[in-house]
């Protein structure tokens, strides 16, 4: 569910309350970015060079006090335009899917729901940490399965056939052509790649 | 001359793996291009580990074939189906699928296939006859010109973005950040590492564009649970290529949009699809027939489309001869050219002047093979339509994980790469463009070393950017840029006057008019 949605002001006393969240969450990133600039500018202190020039901490200490001023003025945009009581011209607003150029489309349908977006998000972290352990195959195997299944796809068959067949064809494609070292897991899962890996040729 | 007979012997040494290779990288981009959910940038990112084995001609030879094609593939479904393959195929929507719907789809396609074969054939003689005398040129130019082009090319991200410039700014200047982390170049000094030995090694910026391009796209596409409504696949996809009178009839639009993409290419940040909107833009200003414009004019499927695959030559010249990627796709093949121990600079043309021709010579077959099979194939492409969008989106993650990972065989690039995908996913739940983001992550490192090596070695005097006759024009440049660039920001106009509405924060910022009296949202009740 959007941020927009859970912050929608509800008709109690607390409207100013929901004000200044909504205001706290539209100006989230300003803020983080203001807490970055005051985590790494102290560490630029401690680069130093003794060749000349402008030395190691000069770009990036350029680079901290652009992100800082231009954080800066976007809270005071943001903090005015709540006093005034304007509308934000710029919502926090759902991802822009449908309708939005950048994304390469403009189909109509569904707008993104930031929650499931970030559902496929843990999905995506998670098969990044199940490869270490099971090895890329089966892994993509597994994910395969499992990004389609909640994708809405049922077919079984289907399923198992692209999750199945995908990631084999790329693996002989990048493993036995390009050489490039896929993990193959540990433990039980290494062997079980192996053999895979053998019986369709890889190895 | 000398150029021309390297391309010619290099055409003469095309075997058949070259021509293979060429094949699949426009079939490649054809696909891409026709498939909503892959744009040819992430084409060319996922094809990325594939060139790991090949030579670095055949490598480069396959992502200019997967470039120059992708430019064009999304025109087809843009036109029929009303579903824009790529995002420099918006602007065929308003024209291109008005004819489609007026039955005139085979002339809107024949339209589009000329105009690409126009603009890859202007991009070509761009890249044939322009690059070796600006090598020659870039001989002569130093440090000091070098940070200030690399600048320029910053600064122009900005005043191209269709974005707030505070947010595009921001995003930029995150990007930059993210390139300090690890060793410097210059002094060797280990910088923001916090202990550890994932950050010490740096963050190379080919994760950061899978991340950022081609996983969060799968993010956002899942979010909304890959739902599209496009039209009905049309039960006949015929293509009929305009005659003479015809070409000669639309020759102002059909030189305004190669020329603007040819100019645009060369500047870093702005591809195909700054191009596109910016041709359309032209044509509103200057097409003889600007009022029916929006209603079935081919003059609006004919300059987007030149300007779109114009930009493919243009963006070489940069790379190629000042190691600058001139646009996203570039800078993946420039990656790809590092890897292979490739340096690209001025010096190319003595040092590498068989790899050259040979980039030459694949972009005129690649063009040349685009427009064929691009009439040919128009109907098999759309029906692949058909595919669930889902499945594209497995092909995309297990794609995208061997590209990361491959880059320097570890899993460290594949968490990198998965940590941008979500940062590119808030970062556009906020408002934040992300192109800023990645090509401050390409282009800062590049800025830092030239400013650097400039101070070294005029001690500290930054009066060497205004002694210097060329530096002081390129200051010269990139004031008025930077001016143009304030105004923008103070009010809020567009720098792109057809890019579909998209509300910046700045104060004073309106949302754009697009075609005038027309908004591209609103095209789907058009007509």
């Amino acid at each position: 569910m959007a941020v927009t949605h859970q912050l929608r002001p509800e008709e109690t006393d607390g409207r100013t309350e929901n004000r200044r969240e909504h205001l706290l969450v539209r100006t989230a990133p300003e803020l983080l970015a203001l807490v970055l600039v005051a985590v790494l500018w102290p560490n630029t202190a401690s680069l130093d060079s003794s060749a000349g020039g402008p030395g190691p901490a000069f770009f990036p200490q350029v680079l901290l006090a652009l992100l800082a001023l231009a954080s800066l003025l976007g809270l005071v945009v943001e903090w005015r335009r709540s006093r005034r009581g304007a509308a934000p011209s710029a919502p926090v607003s759902e991802l822009p899917g449908p309708g939005d150029p950048r994304l390469g489309s403009e189909e109509e349908g569904e707008e993104t729901d930031l929650r499931r977006a970030l559902q496929a998000a843990a999905l995506v972290v998670g098969y990044v940490a199940a490869t270490a352990v099971m090895g890329w195959v089966l892994a993509s195997t597994v994910f395969a399965l499992v990004f389609l299944w909640l994708s809405g796809h049922r077919k079984p068959w289907t399923l198992l056939g692209v999750a199945l067949v995908a990631p084999q064809v790329l693996a002989y494609l990048f493993v036995k052509i390009v050489y490039i070292a896929l993990p193959t897991g540990v433990g039980v899962f290494d062997t079980v790649t192996v053999f895979l890996y053998r019986v369709f040729g890889i190895y | 001359m000398e150029t021309l007979s390297g391309v010619l012997d290099a055409f003469a040494s095309f075997d058949a793996g070259l021509w293979a290779v060429l094949l699949l990288g426009v079939v490649a981009g054809l696909l891409v291009g026709v498939l909503p959910g892959l744009t040819f940038v992430m084409g060319v990112l996922l094809l990325l580990p594939l060139t790991y084995g090949m030579e670095a001609g055949s490598a480069v030879a396959l992502m200019l074939a997967v470039y120059v094609a992708g430019t064009y593939g999304g025109a087809i479904t843009s036109i029929l189906l009303h579903v824009p393959g790529e995002p420099n195929h918006v602007p065929l929507l308003w024209d291109g699928h008005t004819m489609a719907r007026q039955g005139r789809a085979a002339e809107a396609l024949g339209w589009a296939a000329v105009s690409a074969l126009a603009g890859g054939l202007v991009s070509w003689v761009v890249l044939a006859f322009v690059s070796e005398p600006i090598s020659r040129l870039a001989l002569n130019l130093g440090q000091p010109e070098y940070f200030l082009v690399v600048l320029i090319g910053l600064t122009s991200v900005l005043v191209l973005t269709d974005d707030s410039v505070r947010r595009s700014l921001m995003a930029l200047v995150v990007g930059m950040l993210i390139a300090t982390v690890g060793v410097d170049d210059v002094y060797g000094s280990v910088r923001f590492s916090f202990g550890s030995d994932l950050l010490r090694d740096g963050i190379d910026y080919l994760p950061i564009m899978i991340g950022v391009y081609a996983m969060t796209h799968v993010l956002v596409r899942y979010g909304a649970r890959f739902v599209a409504e496009g039209e009905g696949q049309p039960t006949r996809v015929r293509t009929v290529v305009p005659g003479p009178r015809a070409l000669w009839r639309h020759r102002g639009s059909m030189t305004r949009g190669v020329t603007l993409g040819s100019l645009i290419g060369t500047v870093p940040g702005a591809g195909a699809t700054v191009a596109s909107f910016l041709a359309y833009g032209v044509e509103q200003q200057f097409s003889r027939d600007r009022a029916t414009l929006g209603r079935g004019n081919p003059d609006g499927v004919i300059a987007p489309q030149a300007a779109s695959t114009a930009t493919v030559g243009g963006a070489f010249v940069p790379m190629l001869v000042l190691g600058i990627p001139g646009s996203a796709a570039t800078a993946v093949i420039l990656g790809a050219l590092l890897l292979h121990d490739v340096q690209p600079g001025p010096q190319i043309f003595q040092t590498q002047p068989e790899l050259v021709h040979t980039i030459i010579a694949a972009l005129l077959v690649s063009v040349l093979l685009m427009f064929v099979l691009g009439l040919l194939t128009a109907g098999p492409m759309v029906r692949l339509l058909r595919v669930p969008e889902a499945y594209v989106a497995v092909l995309i993650v297990l794609f995208a994980y061997i590209g990361a990972f491959a880059i320097r065989n570890t899993l460290s690039d594949v968490w990198i790469m998965a940590g941008f995908a979500v940062l590119g996913l808030l970062l556009q739940r906020f408002g934040f463009p992300l192109a800023p983001l990645v090509l401050g992550a390409i282009l800062g490192p590049l800025a830092e070393r030239y400013f650097t090596t400039t101070m070294i070695s005029t001690g500290n005097d930054p009066s060497v950017f205004l002694t210097r006759p060329v530096s002081a024009a390129l200051v010269v440049i990139w004031i008025a840029l930077v001016a143009l660039l304030t105004f923008r920001a103070t009010r809020g106009t567009r720098a792109t006057p057809a890019t579909p509405d998209h509300p910046g924060d700045d104060p004073g910022d309106q949302p754009s008019g697009t075609t005038p009296g027309t908004d591209p949202h609103q095209e789907k009740t058009r007509a």
